[in-house]
């Protein structure tokens, strides 16, 4: 492998320039990752930042986390291949943000101790729901990981000619070290920074273009070039509206990024951080969609359609631009991946090595899983990306139909008693294979939909056949170890009635009362 | 074909460049209010 010094013909920004800013950024981060892990003496501390985490950084991380360098490289790409309605179809993902905001308040009350989705949906469906839920949640969590991982690589390279295999290593290389420093408390502190830097470049970016090109202009130009680019009834970009909603809805309902954060959050800050993170987010797809609307109209030829934004930025605003873009495009990867090995972690901990563990882990013993996970998570998602063997839009959407499958186990599971194991898993294993085989055999971007339709269908006609009587105050109590816990034994067994009398208060030992009525 | 105006595109691209501009003063003030609180964490 070569380390190249000097700009490529390719590159708009010298190799060196991104070494310097890659080493500025990166000891930045893992300098603040430290300071504030001193914060993250326990547990709590460190996987949910204490529970007390404000209004500013708490809608900052939710901003950050959901703009991810997907969002600044596939939102172009969408405006690039499916119009106006592409940028759009990509910022109804903020919707998920919106929905969630209720539900964090919920999460936060039913179980102000928790720590992960999956140990809801464990406590809530039992195994008969927690397997396949376990499953698409560490299929996607990975996914997600190493297409950012992937990303990093990808980006950096298209940017300065830094060597996909340094940038991508550097990059999970500095989120697993300041995550590991600091935990959750590195994470939400530099996803503060990072929501700041990412906003201000993206709308500096935007402006430089708008001051290059007329807006007539690029609507004149699609519209004698590339005139289905501007159509209302474009079926695709019609098509990726709703699959694009329903896969954001799907990705944050179920992953623990969003429930991590629900627990770390303040009572009540939860709903009003998430709301106003949705609106800060929704604008970001339509600005960063708009520098790839604006290619064809300032003659940049873009070889790559995932890279279009940032090559359209750099382009234009030459050296400055080259620096803001590869600074806004290393914050988006970092506050992505940072938030996904820690919420992952928790995932590892609590819910694959801790109901397995023969006694009850010690505090410290969890802090210290937790930080094995952070590095084996590094270090997995840094071997699958090195071979960087597969497009990023393929990566990310081939786990849209499994997420869109969540949808209702999770929102059903948390609002209505009747929602039963059965119901939960059926719906999750029939939208997945659905869905899954719509994405091959239909259409890419009718995944998720046909996902979710399927997932809905399912969970409705058996939350009927075979409903609950669910008794949602038995989740405030503490886990209990495996062995005595009878949803480890079998899901579903224990009668309401027996829930309704040993409810919250009188069920000290945290029992877990899930089963479905006869 | 039915296209969409250029009033439109200029609303959606101005308004999210408003929006994104005062999201981030907006980020700056909550922390500023959760300072004099002390309730940043």
């Amino acid at each position: 492998m070569t380390f190249p010094l000097a700009a490529t013909p390719e590159t708009i920004l010298r190799p060196s320039s991104g070494y310097i800013l890659l080493a500025i950024f990166g000891i930045a981060w893992v300098a603040l990752g430290k300071w504030w892990g001193r914060r993250a003496q326990s547990y709590d501390g460190f996987a949910v930042a204490g529970r007390n985490v404000g209004l500013a950084l708490g809608t900052a991380t939710a901003v950050a986390t959901w703009i991810t360098s997907n969002t600044t490289m596939l939102a172009p790409q969408f405006a690039l291949q499916l119009g106006v309605w592409g940028s759009v179809a990509y910022s109804t993902a903020s919707f998920g943000l919106f929905a969630f905001a209720p539900m964090s308040g919920r999460i936060r009350t039913l179980m102000p101790q928790g720590y992960t989705a999956v140990e809801f949906v464990r406590r809530r469906y039992g195994r008969l729901g927690s397997i396949p839920f376990l499953i698409i949640s560490l299929f996607y969590a990975l996914t997600w990981l190493i297409s950012m991982a992937m990303a990093g690589g990808k980006l950096l390279n298209v940017l300065s000619g830094i060597p996909y295999e340094v940038g991508m290593t550097v990059v999970v290389g500095v989120c697993v070290l300041y995550t590991l420093f600091g935990g959750m408390y590195a994470v939400i502190g530099t996803d503060f920074i990072q929501s700041i830097i990412i906003l201000i470049g993206l709308v500096v970016v935007a402006v430089a273009v708008l001051m290059h090109v007329d807006m007539a202009d690029v609507h004149e130009t699609l519209r004698t070039e590339r005139p289905m680019l501007l159509s209302v009834l474009f079926p695709a970009a019609l098509m990726a509206l709703f699959n694009n909603m329903l896969f954001g809805f799907g990705e944050i309902f179920h992953s623990n990024v969003w429930w991590s954060r629900a627990f770390a959050m303040r009572d009540g800050v939860g709903p009003k951080a998430y709301a106003l993170g949705g609106l800060l987010w929704l604008p970001v797809p339509v600005v960063a969609g708009f520098l790839g609307l604006a290619a064809p109209a300032l003659g940049i030829g873009i070889s790559q359609p995932d890279t279009a934004g940032p090559l359209v930025a750099a382009t234009l605003l030459g050296t400055g631009g080259a620096l803001l873009v590869f600074v806004v495009v290393f914050c988006s990867l970092a506050s992505s991946i940072d938030s996904l090995l820690a919420a992952t972690s928790d995932l590892m901990v609590n819910d694959m090595i801790e109901p397995y563990a023969k006694k009850e882990l010690s505090d410290a013993a969890k802090r210290k899983l937790s930080m094995f996970s952070i590095v084996a998570l590094g270090v997995l998602s840094w071997a699958v990306a090195w071979g960087n063997n597969s497009t990023l839009a393929t990566v990310l959407f081939f786990a849209g139909p499994m997420v869109g499958s969540c949808i209702w186990p999770i929102v059903g599971g948390l609002y209505f008693r009747r929602a039963s194991p059965v119901a939960a898993c059926a719906a999750m294993v029939l939208g997945s294979v659905a869905g899954l085989i719509a994405y091959e055999l239909i259409f890419p971007f009718v995944g998720a939909l046909v996902g979710a339709a399927v997932s809905g269908i399912t969970f409705g006609v058996l939350m009927f056949l075979h409903p609950d009587q669910f008794d949602f105050a038995t989740l405030a109590g503490p886990k209990r170890p495996r062995g005595a816990d009878p949803q480890f034994a079998s899901a579903g067994t224990a009668s309401a009635e027996t829930a309704g009398k040993e409810t919250p208060g009188a069920d000290q030992s945290g029992t877990v009362q899930s089963g479905e009525i006869d | 074909m039915v296209i969409f105006p250029l009033w439109l595109l200029k609303t959606l691209v101005i308004g999210g460049l408003v929006l994104c501009g005062a999201g981030a003063a907006a980020l700056i003030l909550f922390l500023i209010a959760d300072s004099r609180q002390k309730r940043i964490w």
